[in-house]
């Protein structure tokens, strides 16, 4: 997946895999999951998330995020 | 560095406060040590962002200088063509016109041909964007025709990269202001009637306002308070409800967009002094002292009347009545009180209702005649209920 929104890959190749990028997500945030994955899973899917405005499950999906990084400190510096 | 880039600009487009601008500014601070100019320009044209919808105009020109710098190392030429539109804007929401247009010109000039990923650097189409402020730049230094000109240019390169919410900017902020500002009166009129028959139509001070300006500012989202000679009394006039902004981005007490352009002129005698009579056939209204008047050099309104094949008002109402059903969900109707009477404006969608079960009366005007104000009304109206259903969560 695009890191930078100016490498112009197109929405439309990854569109169909919303769902599983979301239920990836929610298994990666949930007690049984890696919070390292879904953190890597959020920050890969942004450019993606943009370009289908998806605003308000990016925000959640980021602040999920930065909300798991603040108890890690180790990774708070990189933040993505 | 990116989920904070990322939150910043999902805030961005909810709301401008302070945790808005902090996203960008933590984004600023965790790449500028590793060198990352991307996201260094992400962060700094978010800060700037900020400055610019609450109104802090004079913050946002060092930092426009700031995201320059940081631009002009940056390996892509979207970067430094978004530095000049910043620039460009900074400077002209400062009233410095001078100093604005050679950026925006060089930011929408020909040089600017950019493979789509590189245009929409920054939420928007950067062409869009420049030729949009170009317009009101232009307008502001007395050059209509050219300003038309490039805001019909921001509609087309937003309809050519098929960017809806380049379109939208480029009707609502280009299009729209610049048919207002010179053109339909007799829309001018109904767009600020409620303001008008509030301030000026009724009262202790009959007529006492310029239709044009009048419209054209409260269209903008602003226009001045009565008798007012002070142009820091510039206020907001749309409401962050009917705007579907939040309150805080109108936190400030002047305009995003026209009125700093226009406290700029009016604070630098740039503009003519107010005319004691404006056109005629509109009542003779007075300009109150003080008051943004247009430029002298601007035309005067044109005064053909919008000829639709079953009225004017009527087409309109018709066709806003079948956008709002297609962005109304269904149960809400229902949820209005059917006891109670109807308010006038209820009994005119009732009335809408009827007419909309006549036959269509098809297109009001063949396409590639000139621009009409309410047919670029109506236009922004159907893209902005695109927009709205196309960034609702999951319609995707």
């Amino acid at each position: 997946m695009p890191a930078d929104a100016r490498t112009g890959i197109g929405a439309a190749a990854f569109a169909p895999h919303l769902a599983d990028l979301r239920a990836a997500v929610a298994w990666g945030f949930s007690p049984e999951g890696e919070s390292d994955v879904a953190i890597a899973l959020t920050v890969a899917s942004i450019p993606l998330s943009m370009q289908l405005a998806l605003l308000e499950e990016t925000l959640a999906r980021v602040d999920q995020a930065l909300a798991r990084l603040e108890r890690t400190p180790a990774h708070a510096a990189s933040a993505g | 560095m990116k989920l904070y880039a990322a939150r910043g600009v999902c805030l961005l487009c909810q709301t401008v406060e302070p945790h808005t601008q902090a996203a960008f500014q933590n984004a600023l601070e965790l790449a500028e040590p590793v060198g990352n100019r991307a996201y260094q320009l992400l962060g700094l044209w978010g800060w700037w962002m900020c400055l610019y919808l609450n109104g802090r105009y004079a913050e946002a020109l060092p930092l426009a200088e700031r995201f320059n710098a940081v631009a002009a190392a940056s390996e892509w030429p979207c970067d430094r063509l978004a530095a000049d539109r910043v620039m460009g804007i900074s400077h002209l929401l400062l009233g410095k016109l001078d100093k604005a247009l050679p950026y925006l010109a060089h930011a929408a000039g020909p040089s600017a041909k950019l493979p789509r990923a590189q245009r929409i650097r920054f939420l928007y189409d950067e062409r869009t964007l420049s030729h949009v402020s170009l317009a009101h730049t232009l307008w502001f230094l007395g050059h209509p025709d050219q300003a038309m000109l490039a805001a019909r240019q921001a509609r087309a390169d937003a309809q050519e990269l098929d960017h809806p919410v380049s379109l939208c900017y480029a009707l609502s902020e280009g299009v729209c202001t610049l048919a207002l500002l010179t053109g339909d009166e007799a829309l001018c009129r109904r767009r600020s009637g409620p303001w008008w028959s509030r301030h000026a139509g009724t009262g202790s001070r009959p007529g006492r306002r310029e239709p044009r300006c009048g419209a054209a500012f409260s269209t903008c989202g602003w226009a001045t308070k009565p008798r007012s000679t002070d142009a820091s009394t510039l206020r907001p006039r749309t409401s962050a409800r009917r705007s579907g902004i939040s309150h805080s981005r109108h936190s400030s007490r002047q305009s995003p967009r026209h009125s700093p352009a226009a406290a700029g002129l009016y604070g630098g005698a740039r503009l003519h002094q107010p005319r004691s009579r404006v056109g005629d056939g509109d009542g003779g209204h007075k300009l109150p002292a003080g008051a943004p008047a247009c430029q002298g050099r601007n035309p005067p309104l044109r005064r053909k009347p919008v000829r639709h094949p079953c009225g004017p008002s009527r087409c309109w109402r018709r066709r806003a009545l079948r956008l709002a059903k297609l962005v109304t969900s269904p149960g809400s109707c229902a949820a209005l009180p059917r006891s109670q009477p109807l308010r006038s404006s209820q009994r005119r969608t009732a009335q809408d209702a009827r007419v909309s079960a006549r036959p269509d009366p098809g297109p009001l005007s063949p396409k590639g005649e000139e621009l009409r104000t309410s047919e670029a009304a109506y236009e922004l109206l159907e893209v902005a209920c695109c927009c709205r259903l196309a960034t609702r969560p999951g319609t995707a």
